[in-house]
């Protein structure tokens, strides 16, 4: 499949915590989506039910937003469904 | 001043194709170009990696509606690269379908909008009137959009604004 030989060199310079967080905030708004979907609700019922602009949520939604806790928490709590999840390695005790 | 130009496959992938703006007597593309403004080392090498991390993650999912920013006038699909850092950089596309995506060219914001910006207001219309072109040449039948291809006649005209 054609490539771009240019844009193949630059690649390979890009800073993988930069990459880190696309791919990252790209699942966040994609389960976001998701959710949304689930829900039969709309970007503009997030901004209702986050009392905030339609324009905000959309730019959230883009992938490339830098997502704070503080966002998150208050958009798993609109929606009522989880978003991240932490991972625990529990101790097993023989 | 008539300016002549073409659309051109860029790269290709499963799920979505990019083309770019070639204009005439350039050697480059116009997104190799914008990636030719700002090389390795440069004061935006963090928003170029954001735009190339964006970009590859759209050749993995495909150009939803729903990933990008509208810049042109309403329902033209034209948009630009959503960045949240920084934001001093814009690269602009026109997003044909779900699977075809034309870029054009950008540069550093210097204005509030776009409208008013010497540098960027080229670009953005250069795309606004190639979404019109298109628009038209789809209505006549002399191009059509298949799957991830644009087929029919990718040669282009137009009155540049001084």
């Amino acid at each position: 499949m054609k490539r771009s030989s240019i844009l193949e060199d630059r690649r390979k310079q890009v800073n993988p915590e930069i990459r880190e967080a696309v791919n990252l905030s790209f699942q966040i708004v994609d389960r976001i989506h998701e959710i949304l979907t689930e829900k039969g609700l709309k970007q503009k019922d997030l901004a209702m039910l986050l009392g905030k602009k339609e324009a905000e949520i959309s730019k959230w939604m883009r992938g490339t937003h830098n997502f704070t806790i503080d966002t998150l928490v208050s958009i798993e709590r609109a929606l009522q469904a989880p978003i991240l999840q932490v991972i625990h390695h529990e101790e097993v005790i023989a | 001043m008539k300016q002549e130009y073409k659309i051109e496959l860029v790269e290709e992938y499963e799920n979505v194709n990019f083309y770019s703006i070639h204009l005439e007597g350039k050697k480059l593309t116009e997104l190799e170009a914008f990636f030719e403004k700002f090389p390795i080392g440069c004061e935006y090498d963090d928003e170029i990696d954001t735009i190339i991390a964006w970009i590859d993650k759209i050749a993995e999912k495909g150009a939803l509606e729903r990933y990008f920013r509208p810049e042109g006038n309403y329902g033209d699909g034209v948009g630009v690269i959503p960045i949240d850092l920084g934001k001093k950089l814009r690269l602009y596309c026109l997003r044909l379908s779900d699977k075809i995506l034309v870029f054009g060219n950008g540069g550093v914001k210097d204005a509030a909008t776009w409208e008013e910006s010497k540098e960027l207001a080229p670009y953005v219309k250069l795309l606004i009137d190639t979404s019109r072109f298109i628009t038209s040449r789809i209505s006549d039948g002399s191009l059509v959009l298949v799957d991830k291809e644009i087929v029919g006649n990718l040669n282009f005209t137009r009155n540049e604004e001084k």
